[in-house]
């Protein structure tokens, strides 16, 4: 399975963590997250998400001049975007567990 | 700061496509923005534009198309600007012979090519803009389009007296205020536009009617003239439409 095919939800929920900590431009959230092991993802594929999350009002932006060059976009975090990010961290939480108990256990058996 | 050429025809591209798509001009504007942006900076750090966009500019295309929303009122002005504006075109050189005639198979067939060459239309132009063709492969998508049409619209006026079904005539004052009407919506059209190909349309395609008049021609002599003129002027019609089209893309 291609990583991205994995990366589908995930990659929203983390958004959503990036710009829970504090008010960023598309750029930035990119940036952070190649920081966070995420090089092998396209950087553009966060704008259609972007685009769907302001559709559903979990986060909201304003436009910010920049030193250099034109307007930059910010994200801010919404209530919505909050509750989202909480039942999000369940979710990986949940789903995280399940996978290491599979791996976990597939492996003793074969023992 | 400048972007690369790549990116800036990228740039275009997105533009003409998501507008030809129906979406909004001012979240056109504003996502368009953002990803100039996202590419400025990200050619400054050594980044080329397959780092952003992926390996097909085609499919991110479409994957940010799919999640803004199309502008319903906007799409379906624009589809009773074009259907009206056909059948206006049609009937205006009728018009000036101060009868007009028609069946219910000429209306309801000229209703349905001018919807099927709508959506044509839009689809053609959407694959034009997430591509960079050469004006020699645009020619070659749009000709097949407009010679399809044109066929058509022969044949729903040959197959008119084949077919029975009940025909609607007018003569006198009440064709004269339609045509007042239908001469001011062109106009309207055209202010509105900026452009006055629509009324050069309606001059052109009247001349042969004319001409054949002045000089009582046969009616096969007339439709030849017709079917000659309308095929040059489309053809002027295709060219100056992708020159156009390109100079939009380009600025």
């Amino acid at each position: 399975m291609a990583v991205t095919q994995m990366y589908k939800g995930i990659i929203d929920g983390c958004i959503l963590a990036i710009i829970n900590r504090e008010e960023v431009y598309g750029y930035e959230i990119t940036k952070r997250l190649s920081e966070y092991g995420f090089h092998d993802m396209s950087e553009g594929t966060i704008y259609p998400i972007l685009l769907r999350m302001q559709k559903e009002k979990l986060v909201t932006s304003t436009l910010k001049k920049s030193t250099a060059g034109p307007r930059r976009k910010y994200y801010y975090m919404s209530e919505k975007g909050k509750q989202e990010l909480a039942a999000f961290e369940q979710r990986w939480l949940q789903l995280k567990n399940n996978v290491t108990n599979v791996l976990m256990n597939v492996k003793e058996e074969e023992k | 700061m400048t972007l690369s050429e790549e990116s800036e025809l990228f740039i275009g591209n997105l533009r003409a496509y998501l507008n030809v798509s129906g979406k909004d001009e001012k979240d056109i504007e504003e996502i368009v923005n953002e990803l100039e942006v996202h590419l400025i900076e990200a050619e400054s750090d050594g980044k080329n534009i397959e780092d952003i966009i992926g390996q097909s500019p085609e499919q991110y295309m479409q994957s940010i198309r799919s999640e803004m929303n199309t502008n319903i009122k906007g799409a379906f002005q624009m589809f009773f600007v074009i259907i009206f504006g056909g059948l206006s075109i049609s009937v205006m050189p009728e018009v000036m012979t101060g009868t007009l005639s028609y069946s219910l198979f000429v209306i309801a067939g000229l209703l349905t090519e001018f919807t099927l060459f709508t959506i044509a239309l839009i689809f053609v132009l959407r694959k034009l803009s997430q591509a960079n063709l050469t004006t020699r492969r645009a020619i070659f998508i749009i000709t097949p389009m407009f010679i399809v049409s044109i066929a058509l619209l022969v044949g729903i006026f040959y197959f008119d007296s084949t077919v029975q079904s009940p025909t609607i005539t007018l003569s006198g004052v009440p064709v004269y205020i339609i045509g007042m009407i239908l001469f001011a919506f062109l106009i309207g059209v055209s202010i509105w536009a900026k452009s006055w190909i629509i009324l050069l349309v309606v001059f052109v395609i009247s001349i042969p009617d004319l001409v054949g008049r002045i000089f009582s021609l046969s009616i096969e002599t007339t439709s030849i003239i017709f079917l000659t003129v309308i095929s040059i002027f489309n053809i002027c019609l295709i060219i100056y439409f992708i020159r156009q089209y390109k100079k939009d893309k380009d600025s």
